[in-house]
């Protein structure tokens, strides 16, 4: 169906969750990803906006509890409660490219994804922090264990923080996590992570240059020679599928998959079809709004190298 | 400026003060009781104060303080009720509700022919579908009344409300979404039904109004009005609102300043709503702000929430935790809504201020970990009449209470859960035997504990004599009697919603007993409650209130 009328003349915003503890480093990767977005125009809900730590120079405006960028972020303090946060989005003339939510360090990102999927809003994925250092001896804390066990359980991607200060290299907080899940599980250090790994590759990419990976990205500190992350990308020819072949393939890509985006040209539907997988997250969805001579039948695929 | 005084007059006046249970009159002056005791003894001690007979048929009590509400229940009110039951709506004028879809439809009707803005959208609220178990609200009762202009009718629950096919038009979703909570017909097309507030956020601008509503001056209004139909003198919002800003104390200053308001508010400031800054700075704020308190609104005193609610099964249980789904499956443990050590900074910083906390909790998980954090500040901090607060405190256990009262803390019990939602609890969220020990007055007296009892309006229709009777009776919607060895007597449950309530509301010393020297806040009833069969408590009238020596009246 065609949207038409309503927030956005129909238009759904992708939606992405992140959660994990206090201190998992949830802050550092938003901090990363608003400071090196790729070129979209984020906006970033946070707990707290004064923990986001940019350069003055990138500071376009900061009123209240809203702090606006140059390169077109802007982070909001979530307030109150999700209903009128996602409002201060809505009123937006024009959408941004993504939305991405701190949650609170005992939020459960499934508890709250249908909010990422409502009026404006489209869930892309869940990925939750979890600090190597840290993470098994919460999983067995009194009181909050069994959040923890719930964060991790409902994460489509999981990033390890802080592999480098933990004594075992991270084996212990691998086995907690893979006890749990199945999701891919990313090092990061020093939050140097792609925003592309976090957001995703939406809109489907047209311009080759965005889909060549891994790359370095322009760092800020002294850790500008990182390799961000350890990925690589390729691209799957889809060819003449049906949508249920399209389903089949997309539902049977490695679990090691971080992200996979393409827009398709099913031989048995008459709008595109958009593939779309977050690490376990895998679904496919009928774009009626975007015009079929955009779909080029591949997918682009970020894998864990 | 000093007023005469004046003597009223009563059928009994009930004081709740040991020193003199009772009495034939009240001597007033300047807001103030100046004595109670027969009107000779007052004129001889006082001087020939003129004589006010308008109570003189009724029995005059301490009115009665609600310590868990929220401003909600006066907001609502901006729109019509169209819930199942009779209702006392602010005005003191009974809304007789629509008991079939046919009044529903035609309570609609007369409110679209008053709108002269055809595009101006129609609210209505307290539909309860569990009283219409053969028919679903659908959007197609609702186009009966108008294609064109956008309804929602909001449920009872508050979590759950059904829009026509305009308003489905508008936001563009009449023909279908794929947001959870919207469920489809045979044609594949949304009935017009929207659940949880994250479906409901679909009907942006009749959500969105919800909230404007809050932050009316008009609505505190309401809230005092509702207060005054029910005998309440004074009632709380538990910081579901900001006080962060001037602006946002001045609401409650400025309302509450107009002549004749007819309740006293107390705001509570919760930490979690946006509030900047470190918890001392966070405590220092709330300190500073008691002295913006006017006789009429107070502030000074913290809410924090750590768990979710039990019928929501979102509150915190310790083993065994909730009853199987139906299926038999193992339902989860519900949610935290503050992380430990961020809880425990706010309290650490509030008590070691003086600044007293209430805490929700609903589940009994969710109160060891207030009595683990209250412990710890209390140890590190002496303050001996903090009077911290456990809120709902509903599957608190013996030892529990305990604990509480080796600590010093107070509860405030949802005693009216047992009345709404004691058959579920007993059914189906934890089973005969804890439901019997929920909301334990009795255990609670006998291990030590001062407490009140609340509506948590509007979760629940504000009304102290209901509450009480629920506290009294143990008796559920079904008319069965939960767990009868917890039940109190009228007496406690009086004092429950006046002195009690008022002491941890750090107000005991101005209200809750009518003595001298405290402030001249009355409910006027048509019985004493003492001598009523208990289960008619809720059914004695209130006549009338007077706050600060003001004889109340109905919104002009």
């Amino acid at each position: 169906m065609t949207p038409s009328g309503g927030l956005w003349n129909g238009h759904r915003v992708p939606f992405t969750l992140l959660g994990g503890y206090l201190g998992a480093g949830k802050t550092t990767v938003v901090n990363h990803v608003v400071r090196n977005p790729l070129g979209r125009r984020l906006v970033a809900l946070v707990n707290d906006v004064a923990a986001i730590n940019v350069d003055a120079a990138l500071i376009a405006d900061h009123v209240g509890t809203t702090l606006s960028l140059t390169n077109g972020c802007v982070c909001c303090a979530i307030a109150d409660d999700f209903a009128q946060t996602l409002e201060q989005i809505r009123a937006m003339p024009e959408p941004p490219d993504h939305v991405l939510m701190e949650l609170s360090g005992v939020g459960e990102p499934a508890r709250v994804a249908p909010w990422a999927n409502t009026a404006g809003f489209r869930l892309d994925g869940i990925v939750v922090v979890a600090d190597t250092d840290q993470i098994v001896e919460l999983a067995d804390r009194d009181y909050i264990g069994d959040t923890i066990a719930a964060q991790l359980a409902s994460a489509d991607l999981v990033l390890s923080t802080k592999a480098d200060l933990a004594a075992d290299g991270g084996a212990a907080a691998r086995s907690l996590i893979r006890s749990i899940t199945t999701a891919p599980i990313i090092e990061v250090i020093n939050g140097v992570i792609d925003a592309d790994v976090v957001l995703g590759l939406d809109p489907p990419r047209t311009d080759p240059s965005r889909t060549v990976l891994p790359r370095m990205v322009p760092g800020t500190n002294r850790h500008r020679a990182a390799p961000v992350g350890r990925y690589e990308t390729s691209i799957v020819d889809v060819g003449a599928a049906t949508l249920a072949e399209l389903e089949h393939l997309l539902v049977g890509l490695p679990t090691d998959v971080i992200r996979a985006k393409g827009l398709v040209q099913c031989s048995d539907q008459v709008v595109p079809i958009e593939a779309h997988a977050v690490g376990r997250r895998r679904a496919v969805r009928r774009r009626g709004d975007l015009d079929l001579s955009r779909a080029d039948n591949r997918l682009v695929v970020i894998r864990l190298a | 400026m000093s007023q005469p005084g004046i003597i009223h007059r009563a059928r009994r006046v009930v004081t709740l003060d040991h020193a003199v249970p009772t009495a034939e009159a009240v001597a007033v002056r300047d807001g103030v009781i100046l004595g109670v005791g027969s009107v000779e003894q007052m004129r001889a001690a006082w001087g020939p104060l003129p004589v006010d007979d308008t109570f003189a048929d009724s029995v005059l009590l301490p009115g009665f303080v609600e310590a868990h509400s929220h401003s909600l229940e006066g907001a609502i009110w901006a729109w019509e009720y169209a819930g199942y039951f009779p209702r006392l709506g602010p005005d003191g004028e009974l809304r007789k509700g629509c008991q079939t879809f046919d009044e529903l439809i035609d309570l609609l009707r007369r409110l679209d022919a008053e709108l002269d803005d055809p595009t101006e959208s129609l609210t209505v609220w307290g539909f309860d579908p569990i009283y219409f178990p053969g028919e679903r609200l659908a959007a197609h009762h609702l186009d009966v009344v108008s294609e064109t202009r956008p309804i929602c009718v909001i449920h009872a629950s508050l979590h759950l409300i059904t829009v026509n096919t305009a308003l489905m038009e508008r936001e563009g979703f009449a023909d279908g979404c794929d947001v959870e909570g919207v469920p489809v017909g045979g044609d594949g097309r949304p009935i017009g039904e929207l659940q949880e507030p994250p479906a409901m956020s679909l009907a942006r601008r009749e959500m969105l109004a919800l909230w404007e509503v809050l932050a009316d001056p008009a609505s505190l209004r309401r809230f005092a009005d509702m207060a005054r139909v029910v005998g309440c003198t004074t009632v709380t919002e538990l910081g579901a609102t900001r006080l962060s800003t001037d602006d946002e104390l001045a609401l409650w200053t400025d309302a509450a300043a107009v002549d004749g308001f007819p309740a006293r508010l107390v705001a509570l400031l919760n930490p979690a709503r946006g509030q900047p800054g470190t918890p001392d700075e966070i405590a220092q704020h709330t300190v500073a702000i008691r002295a913006r308190s006017t006789p009429r609104a107070r502030f000074g005193v913290v809410k924090m929430v750590l768990d979710g609610s039990i019928q929501g099964f979102t509150a915190r249980l310790n083993a065994p935790g909730y009853l199987p789904h139906p299926d038999g499956t193992q339902r989860p443990n519900g949610i935290w809504l503050i992380e430990p050590e961020q809880f425990s900074a706010w309290f650490d910083a509030f008590h070691r201020h003086h600044v007293t906390v209430h805490t929700h909790v609903n589940g009994d998980q969710a109160v060891d970990l207030l009595l683990d954090t209250a412990e710890a500040a209390i140890a590190s901090h002496s303050w001996l009449d903090h009077r911290h607060t456990a809120q709902h405190t509903q599957l608190t256990t013996a030892a529990q209470y305990r604990r509480m009262a080796r600590l010093g803390m107070n509860a405030n019990i949802f005693s009216n859960h047992i009345f709404y939602w004691g058959d579920q609890h007993r059914s189906i969220t934890v089973g005969p035997d804890r439901a019997a020990r929920m909301d334990a007055c009795s255990t609670a007296d006998r291990e030590g504990v001062r407490y009140s009892v609340h509506s948590d309006a509007s979760v629940t229709p504000l009304g102290s004599l209901h509450t009480m009777w629920c506290a009294v009776n143990r008796v559920t919607a079904s008319g069965d009697v939960l767990g009868p060895d917890e039940r109190i007597s009228v007496d406690r449950a009086l004092r429950a919603v006046t002195v009690d309530a008022a002491h941890q509301l750090r107000m005991d010393h101005e209200i809750g007993t009518i003595e001298a020297g405290k402030l001249a806040d009355f409910v006027a009833l048509g019985e004493d409650p003492y001598d009523v069969d208990p289960i008619a408590l809720k059914d004695i009238e209130v006549r009338g209130t007077v706050v600060g020596g003001e004889i109340t009246g109905p919104p002009a």
